[in-house]
């Protein structure tokens, strides 16, 4: 990629503004700060060893409920799984459902092809391959410049309109920009 | 003015005040990082919070390969991009033949600003990495996990943008 | 010997291609177009939201402030195409994001194309209808499609090209970046900022600090009693400031090139055919204070 006077970029970037955070953002990062030596503490908190004794009253008191824990386990588990499964027959895809329904297309939101302004500009532009003076001129050059970014927006538009469009703003929107281009070129061309 | 070894030294012991003077050392220009990334206040507020907390915590990684800024620059960026959840998809196209024309006269800084902070965010980020805070696409690419030739595509079409926003008079 | 076999299998053989062309063709009108539509609606509670995000494209959004802390979002996703398997198929590869980061709350839409899979070719378009609370700040990207946000309090971010936006009670502060389209505000107030290019804006009873850079498009603006500041940058544009009782604001205006049509009451430092400054000071506390180049400028 080539850049063209890119020296004013460089001198425009030098003067970008520089931002300061607000002084309360100092207190958050100071207030964190002092946690961390709690939250440091609390990794390295000690261990405790328990009694072997306890073990035995636990060993003890497992053994004498656990068959009957054991039967309530056993029964808890067949309703789940007779739940899950019915649910898994009944629930309907997880993804959102779609639906269907009907519009009747509006031929005057479609967007047509090529528009007359283009094939006028790119006219110009062929009469300006051999007729410099005029287009040469700072103004005329302007007029190019400020047509082609409206014929960007207009391409940009375009697509975004796509095939079967159902939206008024959007063709609101081109025919003003196509009128805007009509606007140049009545410009440029009386400058010729 | 405290030197940067001295600075980093009182850090790790804690000194708040060492602490405080680091922060105030690098909170401007790495603050305006973070906001030209992330394009907002509220969010450069909270990646300017987390880098320096991750700073503080992580000092004594640092082992001194680059300067401290550039540090902590590395970190506020990832920082500023995770924040985004910046994904810049895979494009590699060759501009080599194409050329931007940056105008005849100088540019505002006021709208090259609000122009920057228009772009999307890809583009926006890629820009301020390579125009403003001086990366090479080679540095660029490791950070943002990108190849070399998609930065140099995202930073084209990045100032294709902008120079289309600032149409000259 | 008639040959009626080989007729009667000439004839057969139509119809079974008829048959088989019949079948295999796409049966659709084209002067209908069928929508397939999915939905999804959300709502966020507790811990509160600070900032809702969406970045959409081709989208109609529309953010309403309400009375309750939590944040409801419904999500329409359609597809349009007079042939309903590829309207199906091209809504599938319409995806969104709708989740939580920390205290920010992310909304979007976009296209999602597996391997091998062609772009949609169906009319695709993204509604939002979403109700929040008027505190909860706000940063919206949109392209191509519609912008409406009503009774919002706190920090605005706006990004909108080639959008019909509307603003109806915000206040508080805010940036607002437009590309074409329109913007039509009404009852603005607070601290904000407009970056305006090729867009339609027309702004009514706003007060405030307001700050506008104008590159091309249409700019109207009412303002009202409460404006403290208004500082217009303008580059081609056409900027007309309509007030019944203008002379409540101090003013002071620089045009290079630009056609200018004041009150009487102003007082001119330069007025040549191409460079123009002009001022009317009564030591008011509101002021207004535009720069333009190119374009035109009226107030009246």
């Amino acid at each position: 990629m080539k850049e063209i006077n890119k020296e004013f970029l460089n001198k425009a970037l030098t003067k970008l503004n520089i931002y300061e955070p607000g002084e309360q953002l100092w207190l958050q990062i100071q207030d964190n700060l002092n946690e961390l030596p709690l939250q440091q503490a609390t990794k390295n908190l000690a261990e405790y060893e328990p009694d072997d004794k306890i073990w035995a009253l636990i060993e003890k008191e497992w053994s004498v409920s656990k068959s009957r824990k054991a039967m309530i386990w056993y029964a808890a588990a067949t309703v789940l799984l007779a739940s899950f499964l019915g649910l898994w027959l009944l629930l309907p895809a997880q993804s959102p459902e779609i639906l269907i329904s009907q519009q009747e297309i509006d031929s005057r939101l479609q967007a047509g092809k090529q528009a007359a302004t283009d094939e006028q500009f790119d006219t110009l532009k062929t009469y300006c391959e051999t007729e410099t003076v005029v287009c040469d001129r700072p103004d005329f050059k302007q007029l190019t410049h400020e047509y082609e970014t409206l014929r960007l927006a207009s391409q940009q538009l375009q697509q975004a309109i796509g095939n079967y469009n159902t939206e008024p703003d959007l063709m609101r929107q081109l025919s003003a920009l196509e009128q805007e281009k009509a606007d140049i070129l009545n410009k440029m061309a009386k400058l010729i | 003015m405290t030197s940067e070894s001295e600075l980093i030294a009182d850090c790790l012991l804690h000194d708040r005040t060492a602490q405080r003077l680091l922060y105030d050392r690098y909170k401007k220009s790495m603050y305006t990082l973070a906001y030209r990334i992330t394009a907002d206040f509220d969010d450069a507020n909270d990646v300017l919070q987390d880098s320096f907390l991750e700073v503080f915590r992580h000092l004594d990684q640092f082992r001194g390969e680059a300067t401290l800024g550039a540090w902590i620059k590395k970190i506020v960026i990832r920082k500023s991009t995770k924040k985004k959840r910046l994904v810049i998809w895979e494009n590699i196209e060759d501009h080599s033949q194409e050329s931007i024309n940056w105008g005849e006269s100088e540019i505002n800084a006021a709208h090259l600003e609000t122009a920057i902070l228009s772009l999307p965010d890809g583009f926006r980020t890629i820009f301020v990495l390579a125009e403003v805070e001086g990366y090479t696409h080679k540095e660029i690419a490791v950070m943002m996990k990108i190849s070399e030739g998609t930065s140099k595509s995202q930073l084209f079409h990045a100032k294709r943008k902008l120079r289309s926003m600032l149409t000259s008079g | 010997m008639k040959k009626i076999i080989p007729y009667e299998l000439e004839v057969f053989t139509v119809f079974l291609t008829w048959i088989i062309v019949v079948t295999n063709t796409p049966v659709y009108s084209q002067n209908m177009l069928q929508v397939a539509t999915k939905s999804v609606e959300k709502s966020i509670g507790n811990p509160a939201v600070r900032t809702l995000h969406i970045s959409a494209e081709k989208a109609d959004i529309e953010l309403v402030a309400w009375d309750k802390p939590e944040i409801s979002v419904v999500l329409e996703l359609s597809s349009k195409h007079p042939d309903k398997a590829t309207a199906v198929s091209d809504l599938n590869k319409f995806q969104y994001i709708a989740e939580r980061s920390g205290k920010d709350y992310f909304l979007r839409n976009y296209i999602l194309l597996k391997e091998g899979e062609n772009k949609p070719v169906s009319n695709l378009k993204a509604r939002y209808v979403i109700h929040l609370p008027a505190a909860c700040a706000v940063d919206v990207k949109n392209t191509f499609g519609t912008i409406l946000l009503k009774g919002l309090n706190n920090n605005l971010s706006l990004k909108a090209d080639f959008c019909t936006t509307t603003l109806v009670d915000i206040q508080g502060k805010g940036m607002l970046a437009t590309r074409f389209g329109d913007l039509k505000g009404k009852e603005i107030s607070g601290s904000f900022s407009f970056a305006s290019d090729h867009t339609n804006l027309r702004l009514e009873q706003i007060s405030g600090a307001i700050k506008m850079d104008a590159v091309y498009g249409n700019v109207e603006i009412y303002p009202s009693i409460g404006l403290n500041s208004l500082t217009i940058q303008s580059k081609k544009a056409v900027i007309t400031l309509l007030a019944k009782n203008w002379q409540l604001f101090d003013y002071n205006i620089n045009g290079a090139y630009t056609t200018m049509k004041l009150p009487n009451g102003f007082k001119w430092k330069k007025n040549t055919a191409d460079f123009k400054e002009a001022f009317f000071d009564r030591k008011q506390i509101a002021n207004v204070q535009i720069n333009t180049e190119f374009g035109d400028l009226t107030i009246k």
